[in-house]
């Protein structure tokens, strides 16, 4: 833990994220990253092999409400914000087949 | 009737027909309009919008019906916290243009009680920041030095109120995000506990730990908004069972503290303390001494492993919740582009900005295979630690007491080159969010350059009576939180 934070673990962690940076970015997202898991590997010291980890601040149990149905967002809402339509449909580029050059990092 | 009224005596006053709602909100958009040129508190002022909803509170009134307890109040929302009459942007390039098909729950709640959303302040970028320097638009001034930050990331909310812009606005708080502004402001802000309050409509960043809260010039109002805004909603599951409490009317239990038992933890008094906050801190404990209070020492031994616990946790939770920002149904879209990959990649390297950003690689390094165990897992675990240690405070104490921040509010620029240095500032504040408890900011002095200076309180888990009652008895034995900003000229 804590380990130098590389250019090629940023590239792959961009990837992950599917964030594209620029490739001059790079250098000071691993060496901001860098630090910060420099500072958060102080959590070693803690001996936590019988603690659980807490998954909700609090016990709770499944909220449930009675099967009817009730009215959703109206179409023409939903579809309001679209950055491109066609009809009633979002339009994207292809998804299969696509070509490669998305994710990752651009030389610019 | 003035713009320095409190809420409760501009309700009282509209509901009574004293006064109109009409008249209150116009002079509110004419505060706005005379001081927000040089605070940059508002994103947008949703001003037809606002009048026309205090014409629609008058006539209620006229024609009998009920006014509602916030009647005529004019608020201010942060911008992560959707309307469909508003903008809402979070200060993202990713969200420029999005206007909301819906309100969320808590602006549903204020409107029915008769509040009157004037407009929607400015934030760190999706709710990242303790300074309110994130803001992809510009950073909001603290109104008492205009070179100073107002603290983040409700940066927008509390300077609104602090300027008098507001009587009341809503923040949210993830680390600190209600109460660090407030702290710096001079202003009183509320994070209930965990589950108190609707997160529906509000912006996520961190579905564990993220709240809704209140931010007011006194207790007292933000009892009002808080009691307005809680209380289970079916439309955010994780909210907890207990009824909404008439957090008002417990203000008035009780004269003095006798019998309430404040514990100072020692680890919020290390070395990184301004001298003059650790001071009024010191003076504010003897003012709760005179009420009667007792207040003894007690230590949370995994205090310094808070901030580290929440950076891992936090980011890990932003990185899923901030993955619907993909430019494909709503937001910024990035084009030309040939496939998916590029739409996703470009649109988000685009939209967001740099804290966002990395924030959401640091999470998604912390879930990833191979690190899950190291870094996710090992921050939940130190979670419950964390929360142990107040379980085992609250045993024999009521409220703990301690600075809300280690200093007061810096200069704008100082920490924005070092990420890790701004986290710092959040060192007293996100241990209430792992915690899940309840914790309140209230001014309590000023540094000897003239800037405010916070005291925190925390309660136990849906204790928030305890808090806003000792946190109102505070201000009746002092002055602290009366004190308005000068002029900005």
């Amino acid at each position: 833990m804590g380990e130098l934070v590389d250019a090629e673990r940023v590239r792959w962690i961009a990837v992950l994220s599917r964030i594209r940076l620029a490739e001059r970015e790079i250098p000071t997202y691993a060496q901001e990253l860098g630090r910060i898991l420099s500072y958060v590997k102080q959590l070693d010291e803690l001996d936590t092999r019988d603690v659980s980890p807490i998954v909700h601040p609090f016990s709770t149990s499944n909220m449930v409400r009675s099967d009817t149905p009730q009215s959703g967002l109206p179409r023409d809402a939903a579809l309001a914000n679209a950055p491109l339509l066609e009809g009633a449909f979002f339009r994207v580029p292809p998804v299969l087949g696509s070509a490669a050059g998305g994710a990752g990092v651009s030389s610019a | 009737m003035s713009e320095f009224s409190s809420a409760r005596t501009i309700a009282e006053q509209v509901a009574s027909g004293r006064i109109r709602a009409l008249d209150v909100c116009e002079a509110a958009l004419a505060r706005i309009d005379a001081l927000d040129n040089s605070i940059h508190a508002f994103l947008h002022v949703s001003r037809e919008y606002a009048l026309g909803r205090a014409r629609q509170v008058d006539e209620h009134i006229a024609a009998g019906r009920e006014a509602g307890i916030l009647a005529g109040v004019p608020i201010a929302l942060k911008d992560n916290i959707c309307t469909s009459f508003a903008p809402t942007t979070c200060a993202s390039r990713a969200l420029a243009d999005y206007r909301s098909p819906f309100d969320a729950t808590v602006v549903e709640r204020i409107e029915r009680a008769g509040g009157v959303i004037v407009g929607k302040t400015n934030l760190d970028e999706f709710a990242m920041g303790s300074s309110t320097e994130n803001s992809s638009v510009r950073p909001v001034r603290n109104p008492w030095q205009l070179e100073r930050v107002p603290g983040g990331s409700s940066g927008g909310s509390a300077a609104a109120v602090a300027a008098r812009m507001a009587p009341l606005a809503l923040g949210s708080d993830t680390g600190g995000s209600v109460r660090l502004p407030a702290s710096l402001c001079g202003v009183v802000g509320v994070k209930p506990t965990y589950g108190r309050v609707s997160r529906y409509g509000l912006v996520a960043y961190a579905s564990s730990l993220d709240q809704i809260g209140p931010i007011a010039t006194n207790t007292a109002d933000a009892a009002l908004l808080l009691e307005v805004i809680a209380g289970r909603d079916a439309r955010d599951s994780t909210m907890c069972d207990e009824s909404i409490e008439p957090f008002t009317a417990s203000l008035a239990d009780g004269a003095d503290c006798r019998g309430l038992r404040i514990g100072v933890p020692s680890e919020y008094f290390g070395e990184g303390l301004a001298p003059d906050v650790r001071s009024a801190i010191e003076q504010a404990l003897d003012v709760y001494r005179g009420l009667g209070a007792t207040v003894s020492e007690v230590s949370l031994p995994h205090s310094r492993y808070c901030v580290a616990s929440y950076y891992l946790i936090a980011t890990a939770e932003c990185s899923s919740n901030l993955a619907r920002f993909d430019g494909v149904h709503y937001g910024r879209r990035a084009e030309p582009v040939s496939g998916m990959d590029e739409l996703y990649a470009r649109s988000r390297g685009e939209g967001l900005g740099a804290e966002v950003k990395r924030r959401i690689m640091l999470g998604t390094f912390a879930l990833s295979a191979g690190y899950y165990d190291a870094y996710y897992d090992k921050a939940s675990r130190v979670r419950r630690l964390i929360r142990e240690d107040f379980d085992r405070a609250f045993d024999a104490l009521d409220l703990l007491a301690c600075p809300t921040s280690p200093t007061t509010a810096f200069p704008l620029g100082e920490k924005t080159g070092d990420p890790l240095q701004m986290y710092l500032a959040d060192v007293h504040t996100t241990a209430a969010n792992l915690a899940g408890i309840p914790a309140v900011s209230i001014p309590c002095g000023f540094d000897r350059d003239g800037l405010p200076i916070g005291m925190q309180l925390l309660a136990r888990r849906f204790d928030e009576s305890a808090l806003l009652r000792a946190a109102s008895l505070f201000e009746s034995a002092t002055e602290w939180h009366a004190r308005i900003p000068p002029p900005a000229d």
